[in-house]
């Protein structure tokens, strides 16, 4: 166990310091600049800036630079917001971005995985079929579409919440309902499916046989299995709220990391991109390591990784 | 089974009824926003510094606007007009050359600290001292030996054309006869700033320092800085020490970052007093259901292409002349842009009461159809290959395509192709001329055609479309010499004409600001450079708008 | 009605029952009548498809999929009630109190019928609590801990706390079998109980079932084998497309079969009598073509935060022997006895510790990718499970000529032209080669399995287990095909089984493995009328043969009653420590 950890722990920094040097190097590489503005800027007072910030220097010299501050915890100053340096910038976006993420998570889990269950009780019924229709809708409007409806009617048409911005404590929910419908109808889906696997296994056979009670075989003997591929697909999930939250962040204008990477692209804010991927990459690496170790918890034969496979 | 599932379901309304309820009881956004004097105003993009010197796009000058003060302020409704603002009065020499202000006693920067001349000397030579590396420090170059200053042709400060003849004495010598010169004391780059708080956090010249931060800001305007949150807010608060502190009555504003389509939705929820701009789809049906909330208003601003005279086959002239010809511009505007621009005959923009350009190119098929023959095409079909290029961007798009179009149908071009870049990958190409044809739009930063003109001069950074002329470079110059301003716009319309017949640029329409407004807003006027001194605005609940329903 | 004193358990009166498939309704048991009485074996036989284990399932309403359908009959269950229950009628809260009460299921997977997520104890435990809500889990552990020992589950208190995973085989179907007599049901339905097992094992949990018997315990059970039916039934049902087709007491049936169809299944279990499929070959003289010596593969056992190796398990332990050419060697011995791992050492799927194969004068034990290439043509296996050694997604065209086209044999305009030979060689329909797997009985796939392994053109082909998952008809039919091909060919066999009465039909030397090392080898009719090693002879011994008087002794003395075996008394010897 402690060696497995060990070992998606140095994968997962390798993997991390591939992804800052990709984009620091692909950043770079993408025309434009941080300094290039409509009205132009002298050149002369280009190259000032370019060296206040030590961009006139060679490539690989910045890059290790940067990394030997990355490592140090600095991610430098923010090129596109003067006076702020881009872990302040984070600092400010992120618990935005984490709290509709997670509320994002918890409406998909919260929404999806009971639906998951009422279908797969009821399969072949009406209910499972209405369920799953309404499940495939789901998946098939993309954020874009759902974030504008939801802000239209929830928030115009009907008041109940802000249309859009990020100042009272209910703005979160509309943000992370428009995220969460998506991923609910695809654990919707998913929990059925397992749930419907388990339902079919021989044990789940043996329990009814032993005269177990439904509703017990599906909480006690079918649950933890059903929802396994639930837990698996969290990982993937999770990195698809958080990318996700850069146009769900856009339709509601919410100060997130999301809205921070996108200014940040546009405005070829170098260090402010890398922070954020930097961020975002050890968030994504961070839930696929918890989603890892709960799979191992829900699974008991991977408990022991000391039992020889049998020849 | 079924009472997990109640359960669960109970546990989920309960979790989220109160929130909704919370947030919908109440009055909205709006409504408590003006009755507690706090205006929501919609600005754009995100600010990327709130440094007078770090600054050049117009939403992060509309903040400065109310956190600073330049020498001259802004009217309320008359862009001509300058207001006394740091100064009380003013004077120039008789040819424009040298001016003289006249600092208010009683000017006091936020920290109660006096506002004297020496701040303005030192602002100006911070913006000019070229490791500040100040994006728009050439607005500057009015100043005598400002630009050789910013070159670093000359090494001293001295030598440049500000002096603090003492206190509350300001005099400026200029390069040539200015006479809106106090027009130019208005612009941002002009504001003057804190030396002992921007010490404080660094050295003159660096530019980045948490001397911007809230509470280490120090402002001369009218309010100063409350707080800043990246891409949520900037709010500011009255500045305790402003010498005019009785005329502001808001208590707070809002600055807040929003693309068009999000303020659109957001000022329906009632949630912003105002939008900074709006879809243009929604301008016709907001003229015509609700036209007391939807303002539109010319602005100093144009829209053109370029044309990249250095390659085949934009570098005939003829071809260029039959393209502006050939473009239906009232049709755009009815059909496309849908926001009563003003169809663009010339590259300036008119100034009611002042400059008017020459407008040699409207709607004319006819000539359009000559001139391509005189070009040496027979046939629309002849003319090689070229592209549209602009940034990416759904109106843009659209423009261009009604271009291609009416290019296609009037003159027989089949060749056109449109081509759309990222904003910066765009700006690249267009500053090094890999570009066929490239959208733009350029907006005055002060009332005087020059803010226009001088781009298209000889090696002007903006030029970029490989077009100079020596005699429009000579009457620029002149201009600046002639002794009435009469006569100075005749000359300008002199080098105008010369940019008009050998046409690097082809004009499109000349912009109109299209926003919302809601209508507690007071005092909120018209403005060709949209420059509004927030001080002269305040809030008065009107009776309930039936748009607004909740 | 039936006498209420009379002893008859269980009345199940022209039953009927569809399936409802995706495409049509299959019907799956038709009008079947048949009684259970008090204490008895009631053996239900037939081979796969042929309605049985519906028949025992729709005794307690369980079914596999598809979703079956009642069409008409009734069951009576005279249970504690005082009137009989019409178990197909009764609603589902009331059948559910009967299910593992007064009736429980011993279902035939152990590896699937536990479930994987929960310790044994605690399943145990689950039965106890359900059917008695005041008795604690304390208790209940307890009551299960008392029955795993019963079932002969060595030191049970800590075993039971263990997940399946961690019990062998055999021991998991000795939990599955204690969680069925826990509440001390009257009716136990045996589906298949011992198929998966090995022999030795499978008379170990017969002596089980006997003493359930003994304790006035009904017994369904349900099996295709006949052998088991002579060792432990009282009364035999044969089943054959979806309906009963004789019945009888088991020793007049066996003595005096009258179907054609019970002929049939009586001939097809294979006897240690048999004579052999094809012609024995002894080659003499010649060089061997694999020349096995000392072969050693062990396994290391990791443990600890850095995984070192603590120790090894020894699968393979100095085996060494020859395989000539046209010659079928037999390998014998229970699960875990490293049969399997010799042949996977053998094709480098396994890597060896020690020894030597020399097949063309070349070592081919751990060869690097590259040089093992060529001998990957020359070797195939064929695996015991039909199912799961076919790729779904493929067609059977795809299925057959993939080996070719990866070895170079064949180019694509060939493709068909071979596929349907090969077909025709395992004397399926040509027509065939367009469908995929899943449209095949297991019988049919499993001669696909053959025609791709053959289709190469192998010299030595490894059977591992190869017929052992197949009904007993079809059994024999594919061991006529292998020695059909073997001789058409003259290929080699290494085969693998656990059944020693298959190995006779087809191997012409045999190898007892145990533990990993050989006990006994030689002519397949010399070890098996003359066997040496006692390990030998105890495999022997537990083959059932129906029709032998001295395989149904104890079965005269368990319902003879007259024998003084005690209520509770542990007669069974306990399950070994380890049985890998």
């Amino acid at each position: 166990m402690f060696r497995f950890l060990l070992n998606r722990l140095l994968q997962s920094i390798v993997a991390l310091i591939a992804i800052i040097s990709i984009t620091f190097f692909l950043a770079r590489a993408a025309p434009g600049g941080p300094f290039l503005e409509e009205k132009a800027i002298p050149p002369h007072i280009v190259k000032q800036m370019e060296a206040y910030y030590g961009l006139d220097k060679p490539l690989p010299v910045q890059w290790l630079t940067y990394m030997g501050n990355f490592i140090q915890g600095d991610l430098g100053p923010s090129f596109g917001n003067k006076g702020y340096t881009v872990n302040e910038v984070i600092a400010q976006g992120l618990p935005v971005s984490l709290t509709i993420g997670l509320g994002g998570l918890l409406i998909a889990l919260g929404i999806g995985v009971p639906i998951g269950i009422i279908a797969a009780a009821r399969q072949n019924q009406f209910a499972d079929y209405s369920l799953m229709s309404l499940a495939m809708m789901g998946i098939c409007l993309p954020t874009f579409v759902t974030g504008p409806l939801l802000s239209i009617y929830l928030g115009i048409k009907f008041g109940w919440f802000n249309a859009t911005g990020w100042n009272e404590p209910s703005d979160w929910f509309l943000p992370s309902l428009t995220l969460g419908v998506f991923y609910a109808a695809y654990i919707a889906r998913l929990s059925r499916g397992g749930i419907l696997d388990i339902l079919r296994q021989d044990y789940v056979r043996t329990a009814r046989a032993k005269g177990v009670p439904e509703w017990r075989i599906m909480v006690r003997h079918t649950l933890r299995g059903g929802l396994l591929p639930v837990v698996i697909y969290l990982g993937p999930a999770i990195s698809g709220l958080i990318s996700g939250s850069f146009i769900v962040e856009n339709i509601f204008e919410l100060p997130g990391l999301g809205t921070h990477f996108i200014v940040a692209t546009t405005n070829r804010d170098y260090t402010l991109i890398l922070g954020t991927v930097a961020v975002y990459a050890v968030l994504i690496l961070t839930m696929n390591f918890l989603v890892d170790i709960a799979q191992v918890y829900l699974n008991p034969r991977l408990r022991s990784s000391t039992a020889p496979e049998k020849a | 089974m079924k009472r997990v599932l109640s359960t669960f379901l109970r546990l989920l309304l309960t979790v989220t009824l109160p929130c909704a309820l919370l947030a919908c009881g109440g009055p909205s956004p709006v409504e408590e926003a003006t009755a507690n004097n706090v205006l929501l105003l919609g600005n754009g993009a995100e600010p990327k510094a709130l440094d007078p010197h770090l600054v050049s796009s117009v939403g992060d000058s509309n903040i400065l606007l109310s956190l600073f003060e330049g020498l001259c302020a802004f009217h309320p409704s008359d862009d001509n007009m300058s207001i006394p603002g740091a100064a009380e009065s003013w004077e120039s020499n008789e040819d424009y050359t040298v001016w003289t202000f006249h600092l208010r006693k009683n000017g006091r920067w936020s920290n109660g600290d006096p506002v004297t001349a020496h701040d303005f000397v030192y602002a100006y030579e911070r913006i000019l001292t070229p490791a500040m590396g100040s994006p728009y420090s050439s607005m500057l170059y009015f100043l005598k030996n400002g630009a050789k200053f910013n070159q670093e042709e000359i090494d001293s400060f001295d030598e440049v054309g500000v002096k603090a003849l003492d206190d509350y004495t300001l005099e400026c010598t200029l390069e040539q006869p200015t006479a809106f010169f106090p027009e130019l004391t208005k612009h941002t780059t002009y504001y003057p700033v804190h030396r002992a708080t921007i010490e404080k956090f660094g050295s003159m010249t660096d530019q980045f320092t948490k001397w911007q931060r809230p509470g280490n800001h120090v402002s001369n305007g009218a309010f100063k800085l409350k707080s800043w949150w990246i891409n949520h807010s900037v709010v500011v608060e009255p500045n305790p020490y402003y010498w005019d502190k009785d005329t502001v009555t808001l208590k707070e504003i809002h600055f807040i970052p929003m693309t068009e389509f999000t303020e659109e939705r957001a000022f329906r929820a009632e949630q912003l007093h105002y939008t900074y701009a709006m879809p243009s789809n929604l301008i016709p049906w907001y003229g015509e259901h609700y036209p007391d909330l939807v303002r539109r208003e010319p602005y100093y601003g144009s829209y053109f292409y370029r044309y990249n005279t250095t390659k085949p086959p934009l570098d005939n002239l003829k071809l260029r002349q039959a393209l502006a010809y050939a473009i239906d511009r009232n049709a755009i505007i009815d059909n496309v842009t849908l926001g009563n621009q003003t169809p663009a005959g010339g590259f300036t923009p008119p100034t009611p009461g002042g400059y008017q350009p020459p407008t040699p190119y409207s709607f004319d098929p006819e000539k359009a159809r000559q001139l391509l023959q005189e070009a040496g095409y027979a046939d629309g079909g002849e003319v090689p290959e070229f592209e549209i290029l602009m940034n990416t961007h759904e109106s843009h798009r659209a423009i261009a395509e009604a271009i291609q179009d009416m290019w296609r149908k009037h003159l027989g071009l089949t060749n056109v192709s449109i081509a759309n870049q990222e904003w910066k990958v765009f700006q690249s190409t267009i500053i090094e001329m890999k570009y066929d044809v490239g959208r733009a739009g350029w907006i005055g930063d002060y009332m005087d055609p020059t803010t226009f003109l001088d781009m298209w001069r000889t090696d002007d950074s903006n030029n970029n479309t490989g077009w100079s002329n020596p005699d429009y470079d000579r009457y620029l110059k002149e201009a600046a010499l002639e002794p009435t301003p009469e006569a100075r716009l005749a000359k300008l319309h002199a080098a105008e004409e010369i940019l008009m017949a050998e046409l690097p640029v082809l004009p499109i329409y000349w912009y109109t600001r299209n926003y919302l407004i809601h209508p507690d807003v007071q005092n909120w006027n018209p403005l060709l450079l949209d420059h509004h001194n927030y001080k002269f605005i305040h809030l008065k609940a009107a009776p309930p708008h039936p748009f607004f329903k909740r | 009605m039936p006498d209420p004193t009379s002893n008859t358990l269980l009345e199940v009166k022209s039953l009927s029952v569809t399936f409802q498939t995706e495409e049509k309704l299959v019907p799956a048991v038709r009008d079947v009548s048949f009684t259970v009485k008090k204490g008895e074996i009631l053996g239900l036989v037939g081979e796969s498809g042929s309605g049985k284990t519906v028949t025992a399932m729709s005794i307690v309403r369980l079914f596999p999929r598809p979703p079956g359908r009642f069409d008409s009959g009734e069951i009576l269950f005279h249970g504690a009630s005082q009137k009989p229950k019409d178990l197909l009628k009764i609603p589902v809260e009331e059948l559910r109190k009967i299910r593992g009460r007064e009736i429980s299921v011993i279902f035939q997977e152990p590896m699937t019928a536990l479930s994987p997520l929960h310790k044994v104890g605690d399943q145990l435990a689950e039965a106890v609590r359900i059917h008695n809500p005041k008795v604690t889990q304390k208790e209940a552990l307890d009551t299960a801990a008392e029955w795993l020992d019963k079932v002969g589950i060595p030191d049970p208190r800590e075993r039971m706390k263990a997940f399946p995973y961690q019990f062998s085989g055999g021991m998991r179907q000795r939990a599955m079998i204690a969680m069925a007599l826990i509440l001390q049901p009257k009716l136990i339905i045996a589906d298949e109980p011992t198929t998966a097992l090995d022999v030795t094992l499978q008379q170990q949990i017969f002596e089980l079932i006997l003493k359930m018997k003994q304790e006035d315990t009904s017994i369904v059970f349900i099996t295709h084998d006949m052998g088991v039916i002579w060792e432990l039934a009282d009364r035999v049902l044969v089943m054959k497309d979806s309906h009963i087709v004789e019945r009888g007491e088991v020793e007049t049936l066996f003595g005096n079969p009258q179907e054609a169809y019970t002929k049939e299944l009586l001939a097809a279990v294979p006897k240690l009598t048999d004579p052999p499929v094809g012609n024995r070959q002894y080659p003499e003289g010649e060089a061997p073509l694999i020349e096995v010596k000392d072969l050693k593969t062990w396994f290391p056992v990791k443990s600890g935060i850095f995984a070192h190796t603590v120790g090894h398990v020894k699968a393979v332990d100095g085996v060494s022997f020859d395989i000539f050419k046209n010659e079928t060697v037999g390998l014998v011995g229970e699960s875990g006895s490293g049969k399997t791992t010799i042949g996977r050492t053998l094709l480098g799927l396994d890597k060896s510790t020690e020894g030597s194969a020399l097949y063309d004068d070349k070592n081919i034990l751990n060869l690097p990718f590259k040089e093992m290439l060529p001998f990957r043509r020359k070797m195939q296996m064929i695996f015991q499970d039909p199912f799961s050694s076919l790729n779904p997604r493929l067609t059977i065209l795809d299925i057959l000529t993939e080996g070719l086209l990866e070895h170079g044999l064949l180019n694509g305009k060939d493709r068909k032209d071979e596929a349907a030979r090969w077909l025709k060689e395992v004397h399926l329909d040509p027509d065939y080669m367009n469908r995929y797997p899943h449209e095949f009985s297991g019988g049919q796939r499993q001669r696909i399995c053959v025609a791709r392994a053959m289709a190469v053109q192998p010299e030595f082909v490894v059977c591992d287990e190869a017929v052992s998952a197949l009904d007993v008809t079809i059994q024999a039919k594919v061991i006529d095909l292998l020695v059909e091909l073997k001789e058409k060919f003259g290929l080699s066999y290494l085969f693998i089984s656990h059944d020693l009465s298959v190995v006779k039909r087809i191997c012409d030397r045999v190898l007892v493995l145990h533990h990993g090392v050989v006990v006994e080898e030689g002519k397949t009719e010399d070890v098996v009328s003359d066997p040496q090693h006692p390990y030998t002879k105890k495999l022997i011994s537990a083959v059932p043969v129906p029709g032998d008087k001295s395989k149904r002794a104890r079965l005269e003395i368990g319902s003879g009653k007259a024998n003084g075996v005690k209520s509770g008394d542990s007669s069974l010897p306990a399950a070994p420590k380890s049985e890998e």
